[in-house]
């Protein structure tokens, strides 16, 4: 005990000095929470909006625009936490394409809790490793996301027609009624409480490989949520480099063009964007 | 119900504390009957009914071998009831693998059987047959001696009684969905009154803190890391990339792995009953031969005891004793899990076997590379070889780990590991390389202060660093 607790203290004690600017997350898992904690226990009130989606978005990098885009997640998780969150931005541009993908509902309920903003040694970002990294790299990439973009490189043709292979084989089988409706209820559900809140929300599709889009739980998601929300349009990105990396991923370029096009949806001009 | 969950931890604080509120093994049985029924029932409401059946069958077979007045009739029901559980343990694992496999060879689609690939894998199952089969053969050859008191029965023990505490033996919560396999003959024994003075205190906090920190902390956390071995991302990868994450899944498949025995021994520990230990220090393996009497040692000495010596062990010539290793390794491998790829990892190290046995290998101690220097440089190259067979864990389709391995030795470009995931996955693999190099130097032995500042270490990480709860490797078997 008495050795649980010197540690408690010391780690304390690094997070009241250099700690806290410095974390990196050490896995994507990781990330999608420090994301999550950066937004909800920063001062984020300066931001005009947030992007909500999964990896196809996670790249995007806008000056004013928070972005909860979670890899490997799911972009109804962040509209869950959302909606618990003190401050919302005035405007929520969610990402479309993988809404049906299901809730993290761990995630959502280590955010309900109060034990992270009780007890800061329980946040992701300050746990024992993301201090390390931060350590070692000297500054936290979620400070500075422009200077450390991940960004999906041009893959060969061969790699690319591989990783290409598994989303369209994936997304050859449907939802079903069972998966498909209760996705569509709960984006109706989270979007009229963050409307209710005072945000304007925004859909938005980024855009993927015809090839993938043809597939049957594409088509079949895309009808399904123009049927289910028919008063609510869908912001298809004008994007000039929509080459992917594996079908799905935006490269560079296509990132950055992103950021741009989302800043215009959330009624950021390009004059203010440019050079930043 | 996993272990990490608030719900097993409030099962186990009601188990305990009626547990030991109530006098008599009858009732005290009764308790943990009652809570490994409401524990499997807990993700399987269903398949219980299969796990209660398959207990029962089993020790009602163990009774009238037990009663049988001829040795030909106790031979006959120990073969039937051992056929049984194999049959089950076949139909419901295996039975989806064939029918894919037959549809592959053939090109033919077997339609109508189709609902056999369907077929829901029991929790466990692997697991709680052999334990089955361990009763019916440890009772059968406990009759054909008379003039020994029976390690399985007490003299007089009626039906109802047999049903009792045969099933307890086989469906006992702590060790039921993934070990470790306990012999008949070694838990029987342990079945009577228990009072909270025998509770061996020092074995449940030092198997929990332990147990829990491998779990949680470091197999959880490393199973973020070795996500990245999968197709389609193995496609291209590097070889430094790849070796680093497979010995990072050799620290993580063996912190699940004997993370959960602990944690399983531990809890066990609380009622009163010790369970074997399941891992030695395996990664400090001067052989192959040796790893395998240092790794999930109760299923190895399960094979050895039931499969091995039955066959004829190293009693009948050279080409039948590597026949016999071959088949028990294979055997063993597919034990693991329906796929061809787990076939091949146990031929894989029967192989391995084989050529230590005839190049007297396994028991060199001179030789190429004296003193310690040699002894590291074995233990270096059996971790490197072990590691090099969890390929074909972590990667079931077999064309997928032939295209990782070749990676691991062909795709030397210039470094494209990512200095991040390399800090990452040596900071969690250390732990492991202390717990072994402790067990080698004794630090802790030496040095006794540290070992509840290890405790106090490991407590605070499982509270700040864990990763999100997730299976248990081995469940899947």
């Amino acid at each position: 005990m008495g050795a649980f607790l010197i540690i408690s203290v010391l780690h304390l004690a690094y997070l009241s000095t250099a700690g806290k600017a410095r974390y990196k997350a050490e896995s994507q898992e990781v990330e999608n929470r420090v994301r999550m904690e950066d937004f909800l226990y920063e001062n984020h009130s300066a931001k005009i909006g947030v992007i909500v989606g999964t990896s196809l978005s996670a790249n995007v990098h806008h000056p004013d625009l928070a972005n909860l885009s979670f890899r490997g997640g799911s972009a109804l998780t962040a509209l869950e936490i959302l909606c618990i969150a003190e401050q919302l931005p005035e405007t929520i541009l969610i990402e479309a394409n993988l809404l049906y993908q299901p809730v993290d509902r761990e995630m959502v309920e280590k955010f309900e809790s109060d034990q992270r903003v009780t007890f800061p040694m329980l946040q992701d970002r300050y746990r024992p490793m993301s201090l390390l990294l931060g350590a070692i790299r000297g500054k936290s990439e979620n400070r500075d996301p422009s200077v450390n973009l991940q960004s999906s490189r041009k893959l060969n043709a061969t790699t690319k027609a591989k990783k290409l292979s598994v989303h369209l084989a994936s997304a050859a089988v449907r939802l079903s009624s069972k998966e498909l409706s209760a996705a569509l209820a709960l984006v109706q559900e989270n979007v009229e409480k963050l409307e209710g809140l005072g945000s304007r929300v925004i859909f938005y599709l980024t855009p993927i490989d015809a090839e993938v889009v043809g597939q049957p739980r594409h088509q079949q998601w895309r009808k399904s949520f123009v049927e289910a929300f028919p008063n609510r349009p869908v912001e298809h990105l004008a994007i000039s480099d929509e080459a992917t990396s594996d079908g799905i991923h935006l490269c560079l370029e296509g990132n950055l063009e992103m950021g741009e096009q989302l800043g215009l949806l959330a009624g950021i001009p390009i004059e203010k964007n440019r050079g930043k | 119900m996993l272990f990490t969950t608030i719900e097993f931890a409030m099962l186990v604080a009601i188990a305990f504390s009626l547990f030991y509120l109530v006098r008599g093994v009858f009732a005290q049985v009764g308790i943990l009957l009652i809570a490994s029924i409401v524990f499997y029932a807990f993700s399987s409401p269903w398949l219980t009914l299969l796990l209660l059946a398959s207990a029962i069958f089993t020790s009602w077979s163990s009774y009238e071998i037990n009663q049988a007045d001829t040795a030909k009739k106790r031979k006959i029901i120990a073969c039937v009831g051992v056929m049984l559980n194999i049959f089950v343990l076949v139909f419901f694992k295996y039975a989806g693998l064939l029918v894919r496999s037959l549809e592959d060879l053939t090109g033919a689609s077997l339609s109508g059987a189709e609902w056999l690939v369907m077929l829901p894998l029991p929790i466990g199952i692997s697991f709680y047959t052999f334990q089955g089969i361990s009763m019916l053969i440890d009772t059968f050859r406990d009759s054909r001696n008379s003039q020994q008191a029976s390690e399985v029965y007490r003299s007089g023990q009626s039906l109802g009684e047999s049903l009792y505490y045969g099933s307890f033996y086989v469906i006992f919560f702590p060790q039921l969905v993934a070990g470790p396999v306990v012999k008949a003959k070694d838990f029987f024994p342990q079945i009577n009154v228990k009072s909270i003075s025998q509770i061996n205190w020092r074995l449940v906090i030092h198997s929990l803190v332990v147990g829990f920190f491998l779990k949680l902390v470091i197999a959880n956390n490393l199973q973020n890391q070795t996500f990245w071995i999968k197709y389609p991302y193995i496609v291209g990868m590097s070889a430094d990339r790849a070796w680093t994450l497979l010995i990072g899944y050799s620290c993580q498949i063996f912190a699940d792995f004997a993370g959960y025995s602990l944690i399983a021994i531990g809890i066990a520990a609380l009622f009163g009953y010790r369970l074997p230990d399941n891992f030695n220090y395996p990664y400090l393996s001067a052989s192959i031969a040796e790893f395998w009497r240092r790794w999930h040692i109760s299923l190895s000495s399960w094979l050895k005891d039931y499969l091995y010596i039955p066959l004829g062990g190293n009693r009948k010539g050279s080409f039948r004793t590597y026949l016999h290793l071959l088949i028990v390794m294979v055997l063993g491998g597919l034990w693991h899990g329906a796929a061809w790829s787990y076939l091949v990892w146990g031929a894989y190290h029967g192989l391995l076997l084989g050529v230590e046995r005839a190049t007297g290998l396994a028991s060199a101690r001179k030789g190429m590379v004296p003193g310690m220097l040699g002894t590291w440089t074995r233990y270096v190259v059996i971790f490197l070889l072990v590691s090099l067979g969890w390929s074909f864990f972590k990667l079931p389709d077999i064309t997928h780990a032939g295209l990782f391995i070749s990676q691991a030795f062909t795709a030397w470009e210039s470094s494209v590991a990512q200095k991040k995931e390399v800090i990452v996955v040596a900071t969690y693999c250390l732990p492991v390389l202390l717990y072994h190099l402790n067990y080698k130097l004794k630090f802790t032995k030496t040095r006794p202060y540290l070992v509840p500042v290890a405790y106090g270490v490991m407590l605070y990480a499982i509270v700040v660093n864990s990763a999100s709860a997730d299976a248990f490797i081995y469940f899947q078997f």
